[in-house]
């Protein structure tokens, strides 16, 4: 029976490779939407590592030609502390939510790795609600070290060090440095929700210090139930104490929905258009396989003489779109998985086969639905129509 | 003979509306999303208001500084540096320095306002068409007497003043407190050389235009007499910052300069994020439209292979016509020449309407916050590429089809139609 099917398609197979090349198009769009959905989902699920609610970014940048003197980070955090609503206050280069900033790579001993390198005031870890795994945050007893101290997060201890790895009071080199490792955090994403966790390292910035022009932002715990208002009272107040520079103040809980919605408002829009692509697809099989139909009445008539029901004339038409469709999902992946294979995009395994799995069952749904009324036209074509024709 | 052709596949497109339906929206559908595209294209390269002038115009969007041990700057260069070099060129009708924007944040009844400020020169206002809505634009007056005046856009006076009257109005932004002397229509977010809420005279802002080093964060924008000088006074450009001291600049040793358009900025830039910035190949801009072609015609894959597939599925309706056409005499060319025009005009008409509901699309993405100041609308250029996408899907669907169908044999053909 199958071979029968089999023997029937193969004879019309260039007709069949046209429609095997559409439904193998239909299964690469399927394939990329789910894994750029799958990828997208999975990250927004992952936590970020710092807590947004109720934080602030405040941003200062001056004259570029005149370095701030050393101490300006210690005046605009004591200004800022002063405010009631703040809680906490920390000082760190590159903003959250910010894709700038200073990416280190390592070269030492052959190893090549680039990981972000966040400047950041001992407060800065109780601010943003870091919650370390191992070890601590540096704080003023670590001043003294004959090794600066870093807090890495999962990612880069794995790299760097390998899973499961011990990992604290180790020495991690980043070019000409050898820094300590005092803490670990679990994951650490400063880009958002949508982006891809990095091996990131923090390392002391000393608000006594030299700041470098225009990288450095208040980071600002506020109480619960902050009003707006503060907003204006901070900046006027860091003004007064900074004249000739400018400063900004945001929410990051605005700046996290900013994020949100520009990153996922591609997605949406390709969804859309795949949405439609596959409609397209599905309207097309219909017409295709109605056309068919109408053209094979003299084989299906035949059948029917010769004692085939017209389940068994269903079974048949259902049987050929099977093997079409089944034939065109290993094909395409086939053809997909050189992608990975060839090293031109990286895609987890995870991701791909449930990609895989959820696009195969779309593309068979939409074929199922494609071949009811041609295959119902079909089953009720009658022996004699066939004859008439002839 | 080509009327004749219309009338017959206006009888063939009618027969079977539910065949008709299903090209059609295949063929929108692809259409709109190409039109969508080369609409967002040409509004941020193409000559759209307040950048009338791209054809002739050429901007220094950065510099790049390198030193010998390997240190690399690449972005905008300083007041001084521009307005030491540029004044005076050969072949240039004006030229004109302007800050990128820089956010900065002012209170209203306590609640903040975002702005992006863009300090700019009295010929700011005179190279780029500003749709000036009340009082009037930056001069070269307000330039020169350092005038702490400014230009903001209709949101940032409907955010700053409410109903109320704007003009001669002041309001604080960092530490300057300006004038409003003009309001100008809104300008979308991703045209990068006019786009901004405040618009400042950079010598209003304390010590912008003295400050010293090669590096800033202004552009120069240059407009060429005529295309022909585009090329010469890119090259003039060139020679003049081949010969700079650049002792003040902190250690580097080597600067490089290019006037280039827009595009070719945005290309080569797109280029080295790639990483694809390979020396002695064609030019980004060159690799870049190759890209966007090679992704249009894939885009149209699989639409193309669904039209194919129906068209082919329903040569035997054909059958008859073909028949007696070809015994009476027509060539196998006439036939698949009758065949394309026909998906062709099917095509062409898809394309008018994806234009329409690519239109409509365009009104919705403007009315809504997706991009901030987003005011899209259709303008020829994009119905001439719409127009020519389609016809190139027309093509592109077209030819097997028809090939195929012009080889039916006569004997068959009229077999089939006989029962």
């Amino acid at each position: 029976m199958i071979r029968h099917a089999l023997k029937l398609m193969w004879n019309r197979k260039h007709h069949n490779l046209l429609i095997l090349c559409e439904l193998m198009g239909a299964f690469l769009v399927l394939m990329i939407l789910w894994i750029a959905g799958i990828a997208a989902h999975g990250r927004w699920q992952q936590p970020v590592g710092f807590e947004a609610e109720n934080l602030w970014t405040l941003t200062g940048a001056g004259p570029e030609d005149a370095a701030p003197p050393a101490g300006t980070g210690q005046r605009l955090l004591a200004a800022a502390r002063e405010h009631p609503q703040v809680e906490g206050a920390g000082l760190m280069y590159f903003p959250l939510y910010t894709q700038s900033g200073m990416r280190i790579s390592n070269t030492e001993d052959g190893r090549f790795l680039l990981a972000e390198h966040i400047p950041a005031s001992p407060g800065v870890g109780s601010v943003l609600g870091l919650e370390l795994v191992e070890g601590r945050f540096f704080d003023e007893r670590d001043r003294s070290g004959a090794s600066p101290p870093v807090v890495i997060n999962r990612a880069l201890a794995d790299r760097y060090f390998g899973r499961g790895a011990p990992v604290l009071d180790q020495t991690l080199r980043f070019g000409e440095t050898s820094h300590r490792v005092l803490g670990v955090v679990e994951t650490f994403r400063k880009g958002g929700e949508l982006v891809l966790e990095e091996p990131v390292f923090f390392s002391p910035l000393w608000p006594d210090s030299e700041l470098r022009f225009g990288l450095a932002a208040l980071a600002l715990r506020m109480r619960p139930g902050t009003d707006e208002a503060a907003q204006e009272e901070l900046v006027m107040r860091l003004r007064a104490e900074m004249p000739s520079w400018n400063f900004d103040i945001t929410r990051v809980a605005d700046q996290r929905q900013h994020h949100l919605q520009e990153r996922a408002a591609p997605l949406v829009a390709g969804a859309v258009v795949a949405v439609f692509l596959l409609a397209m697809v599905g309207l097309g099989l219909t017409g295709v396989l109605w056309q068919n139909i109408s053209k094979r009445t003299q084989e299906i008539g035949l059948r029917r003489a010769q004692g085939a029901t017209a389940a068994d004339i269903r079974f048949q038409i259902g049987l050929e779109l099977s093997v079409l469709t089944a034939v065109s999902i290993v094909l395409a992946s086939v053809l997909a998985a050189q992608l990975p294979i060839l090293g031109i995009v990286e895609v987890e395994t995870s991701v791909a086969l449930r990609a895989f799995v959820l696009s195969s069952a779309i593309l068979i749904l939409i074929s199922a639905v494609c071949g009811l009324y041609p295959g119902w036209l079909a089953a009720r074509i009658q022996p004699a129509q066939a004859l008439h024709r002839q | 003979m080509l009327r004749h052709y219309f009338l017959i596949s206006a009888k063939v497109f009618a027969r079977r509306p539910f065949f008709t339906f299903v090209s059609l929206f295949g063929i929108c559908l692809t259409l709109v999303v190409l039109t969508l595209v080369a609409a967002f294209l040409d509004h941020t390269f193409g000559a759209v208001a307040p950048e009338v002038h791209t054809d002739r115009m050429l901007g220094v969007f950065a510099v790049v500084l390198e030193s010998e041990d390997g240190r690399h700057y690449q972005g905008e260069a300083s007041y001084r540096l521009l307005d030491r070099e540029l004044r005076e060129l050969d072949g240039a009708e004006l030229v004109s320095l302007a800050s990128v924007p820089q956010s900065a944040a002012t209170f209203v009844d306590g609640r903040k306002v975002p702005l992006r400020v863009r300090h700019v020169d009295g010929a700011f206002f005179q190279l780029l068409e500003f749709q000036v809505l009340e009082g009037r634009t930056l001069t070269d007056e307000d330039h020169v007497r350092a005038e702490p005046v400014a230009v903001i856009n209709l949101e940032t006076r409907r955010r700053l003043f409410g109903d109320g009257p704007a003009i001669d109005q002041s309001f604080d932004v960092d530490n300057q407190r300006l004038r409003v002397v003009g309001v100008v229509a809104n300008v979308p977010s991703f045209r990068p050389i006019s786009s901004s809420d405040v618009w400042a005279p950079v010598t209003s802002a304390p010590g912008e235009v003295d400050r010293r080093g090669l590096t800033g964060r202004f552009q120069a924008f240059i407009l060429a007499r005529t295309r022909q000088d585009l090329g010469p006074v890119a090259e003039d450009v060139e020679a003049r910052f081949a010969s700079v001291d650049i002792s003040e600049a902190d250690g580097y040793d080597r600067l490089e300069v290019r006037a280039e358009t827009l595009f070719a900025a945005v290309c080569r830039r797109l280029m080295e994020i790639l990483d694809e910035d390979e020396e002695g190949g064609p030019p980004p801009a060159e690799r870049v439209r190759l890209i966007l072609a090679v992704g249009a015609l894939l885009f149209m894959a699989l639409p193309a292979l669904n039209l194919v597939n129906l068209n082919v599925s329903r040569i035997l309706e054909r059958a008859p016509e073909i028949g007696v056409r070809k015994s009476f005499g027509a060539s196998s060319r006439a036939l698949a020449l009758q065949f394309l025009v026909e998906n062709l005009m099917l095509t062409v008409v898809g394309g008018l309407l994806g234009f329409v509901l690519a239109a409509l699309c365009l009104e919705a993405v403007s009315g809504s916050a997706v991009v901030s100041y987003a005011e899209l609308s259709m303008n020829f250029r994009i119905f001439g590429w719409g127009l020519g996408l389609a016809v190139v899907f027309g093509l592109v669907s077209g030819v097997y089809p028809a090939w195929k169908m012009s080889r039916l044999h006569p004997k068959m053909a009229l077999e089939e139609g006989a029962s």
